[in-house]
């Protein structure tokens, strides 16, 4: 039985699509966003789901496929 | 000293490029995955545990800290080729679609790890998608 469930995937874009992204002023107004921090390449990336995105999981549940 | 300013601006170009890549239901936006696929499930108790999984042909973890669920809990990792997105902000998917099901509630929040190799002047993100109102959401995501 499931109790809740979550999908993501990962994303790599180029930097310089996201400096366009900034000139065009998109700002969708969403909160409960987290920055991400950038280190060299070959490394574990490390996507921590915080307790607010836990809760996210549980409403969620109406969507699962 | 003129390092560290360019650091700091990158900071601040990654948080506003962050900020945007987070949008509310949107009709004309969405994914298209093939079916998902189960790669990996395990009954967890309330021990420190981690559970394995193939993403791209290189292993990524879930990891489990000690007392996040009270009673045993099954967690099934599934996975969905993408074949199309249409989202509204810049998104280049480079794995497949991971879902990730959980049997009862979780007290702590989840870890998960994922391989990846990051080229120069690319920005990474784990980005959730929510089916039923076309959502999308960006996830902290750590280099470690």
């Amino acid at each position: 039985m499931i109790y809740a469930t979550t999908d993501f995937f990962i994303s790599s874009v180029a930097e310089d699509l996201v400096l366009a992204t900034i000139d065009t002023g998109f700002r969708p107004s969403v909160d409960g966003f987290k920055p991400i921090t950038s280190l060299p390449t070959g490394k574990m990336v490390e996507c921590v789901q915080e307790w607010l995105t836990v809760h996210f999981i549980i409403t969620s549940l109406k969507s699962h496929r | 000293m003129k390092k560290n300013h360019l650091l700091f601006t990158m900071i601040i170009l990654l948080f506003i490029m962050v900020s945007s890549c987070t949008s509310k239901s949107d009709n004309n936006q969405n994914l298209e995955v093939k079916d998902k696929k189960e790669v990996a499930s395990k009954s967890i108790s309330n021990a420190t545990d981690s559970l394995d999984f193939l993403i791209n042909d290189q292993t990524a973890k879930i990891l489990v800290e000690k007392d996040s669920v009270d009673a045993n809990t099954n967690i099934i990792v599934s996975t969905s080729e993408i074949t199309s997105n249409n989202l509204s902000v810049a998104t280049n998917p480079i794995t497949p679609l991971i879902s990730i099901e959980v049997s009862q509630p979780l007290e702590k929040a989840l870890k998960v790890q994922i391989p990846i190799e990051k080229k120069e002047n690319e920005v990474v993100a784990a980005v959730q998608y929510q089916f039923d109102e076309n959502v999308i959401n960006t996830l902290e995501s750590v280099f470690t």
